[in-house]
């Protein structure tokens, strides 16, 4: 790992992240390394970490706090020993995802994308995938608000070219 | 255009959100679910028809297909497979809960091997698919409900896995089973049957972690003396789980682990008839010569758990001190019985006579000298516990 092993304790560097909206987050440097999109901007440019400021377009001001706050913690999960105990990171994930909707679930994996964090995008993804299971399709459309562009002849087609996956589900 | 002033969105239309993800993104989400989930989002809309053919991993569950019959369950495997565009498969599985599809498995494990698969999750195990020996990229293999058939007493070829999982085999005794799996890491074996046999070895050169749980024997009569011999160069963890009265007795050599680091042992004893001392003892003892021989081991724990309680003995560094403790159902919390020294020889002979003291319920209880500071009220405690 690249993450610096700053003993300096008492002063830790900062780097300075511009989310797409304009707004500064002043970011300890392990954590904003965590981001390969980041580390990326300072591989053999040592020098640009003093007081570049790190321009992050697809990330907006409102998801910064919560993503870095995952690094945060997670980091940390992998630190320690022992390993935590699996409830407390279920736990820290659960509290994550508690007050999100689907939309600023959305934002935050195109955020972590763009981060090309594999952890966060990992963890996000899943999430995702856990909101629009075992839903019937009616309700993921409306879910999501995705418009449906068929004509009824056309979805009469898909669905009996995808007969056995629509066998017994609900039509609500 | 629909518009929230409420919220900023910067970079996102207000419409179709999981459509704006990039496609990628989006197989990769689909791939998360179940596979017949992921098909129905053929009609979410045009621009979603054909999504789900890109997915990476394929998750066939019969019984989660709800009332459809296995004739149905048949072709929707054999349609999702020949419509699929994707080419590489990283994730394959195929529960057919007991429904005997043999030709289909047959036909979706070709399938997955031209796929290059990498991790496959299976209990279709009654006639072992032979082009399962030989796929090149076959990291994790589970395999569920053997329903205690013999594993496959031919070696495999696969030196590619890393992880393996079975659950419910016979394991055949006089081959050594594992050391084919040159590149082995972490074996899991569940509810597995050894039949008779006096050593059972289990040997892979790249193995570090090894997880065992209800491991005994195969038929009614219980020999005294197997003794599951570990050989692995590499191992660092190893955890038990041994329920009583299945388990006993057992006797673990780890002498060709020299790098072994964490053992977690746990034993339950919920089922024991209550005025079976003497099994009771067989099997504390026998738990003492377990530990015994994981002296060398830096971070070692013992759980008991019985009806009434659960009793963990352990230490967290070969020079830590070694705590006793009662497990508090309620709370999860720790109360501290008694701390010993490092676990040695001598100290475990200790613990054993009291455990078995314990056990037996003999009073008045000799106590070792060594425990002479042991408050009263614990040994209390411990007795109407074991009672």
């Amino acid at each position: 790992m690249a993450s610096s092993s700053s003993s300096s304790s008492t002063q830790v560097k900062k780097i300075t992240l511009k989310a797409a909206d304009g707004k500064h987050f002043e970011v300890e440097e392990p954590v904003a390394m965590e981001m390969e999109t980041v580390k990326s901007f300072f591989v053999g440019n040592e020098d640009a970490m003093k007081d570049m400021v790190v321009p992050l377009l697809n990330v907006s001001s409102e998801h910064m706090p919560a993503i870095l706050d995952f690094y945060r913690n997670h980091s940390e999960f992998r630190k320690r020993t022992p390993p935590p105990p699996a409830e407390e990171v279920k736990a820290f994930n659960e509290a994550f995802l508690e007050n999100k909707s689907d939309e600023q679930l959305m934002e935050m994996i195109m955020a972590a994308n763009f981060l090309n964090t594999k952890e966060l995008l990992n963890f996000l993804t899943e999430a995702a995938a856990n909101r629009i299971k075992n839903k019937s399709v009616e309700y993921v459309r409306a879910f999501f608000g995705i418009e449906n562009d068929f004509t009824p002849e056309e979805e009469a087609r898909i669905r009996a070219e995808n007969e056995w996956a629509f066998d017994g589900l609900d039509e609500d | 255009m629909n518009q929230q002033p409420t919220r900023k969105k910067p970079h996102l239309g207000v419409e179709d959100r999981l459509s704006n993800l990039p496609e990628p993104l989006i197989s990769h989400i689909l791939s998360l679910m179940d596979t017949k989930d992921a098909v129905q989002t053929s009609i979410l809309s045009t621009a979603w028809r054909y999504h789900w053919t890109n997915i990476h991993t394929l998750d066939f569950d019969y019984g989660k297909f709800g009332f459809c019959n296995p004739v149905r369950f048949r072709k929707f495997v054999l349609d999702v497979l020949s419509r699929r565009k994707g080419f590489h498969l990283h994730k394959l599985k195929l529960y057919c809960s007991g429904t005997t599809h043999v030709s289909m498995a047959r036909k979706v494990f070709n399938y997955a091997k031209l796929h290059g698969l990498e991790h496959l999750e299976t209990d279709m195990v009654g006639k072992f698919p032979t082009s399962l020996f030989d796929c090149r990229n076959l990291n994790t293999l589970k395999l569920d409900r053997g329903n205690w058939r013999d594993f496959p007493s031919k070696p495999f070829n696969l030196v590619t896995l890393t992880s393996l999982e079975i659950e419910a085999f016979r394991l055949p005794a006089k081959w050594n089973l594992f050391s084919g799996f040159l590149n082995l890491v972490n074996l899991t074996l569940i509810d597995c049957r050894v039949s008779m046999v006096v050593n059972f070895t289990i040997s892979a050169p790249s193995l570090v972690n090894l997880k065992i749980s209800r491991f005994h024997y195969w038929g009614k009569k219980m020999y005294r003396d197997l003794k599951l011999v570990i050989s692995a160069p590499k191992l660092e963890f190893l955890q038990m789980s041994l329920e009583h009265p299945l388990v006993y007795p057992l006797v673990l050599s780890v002498e060709n682990c020299p790098i072994l680091d964490q053992v977690n042992i746990h034993i339950y004893l919920n089922h024991c008839g209550t005025k079976d001392y003497k099994k009771r003892q067989t099997l504390i003892s026998d738990a003492m010569r377990m530990l015994e021989m994981l002296c060398h081991v830096n971070s070692l724990a013992l759980s008991l758990g019985f009806l009434q309680g659960k009793f963990l003995l352990y230490r967290n560094t070969r020079d830590a001190e070694t705590k006793f403790v009662e497990l508090y159902k309620e709370t999860g919390e720790e109360g501290l019985l008694y701390t010993l020294p490092m676990i040695c020889e001598s100290v475990l002979n200790h613990v054993s006579i009291l455990l078995q003291e314990l056990y037996t319920g003999k009073t008045p209880i000799i106590w070792p000298a060594y425990y002479k500071n042991w408050p009263a009220y614990y040994k209390n405690c411990l007795l109407d516990l074991l009672r």
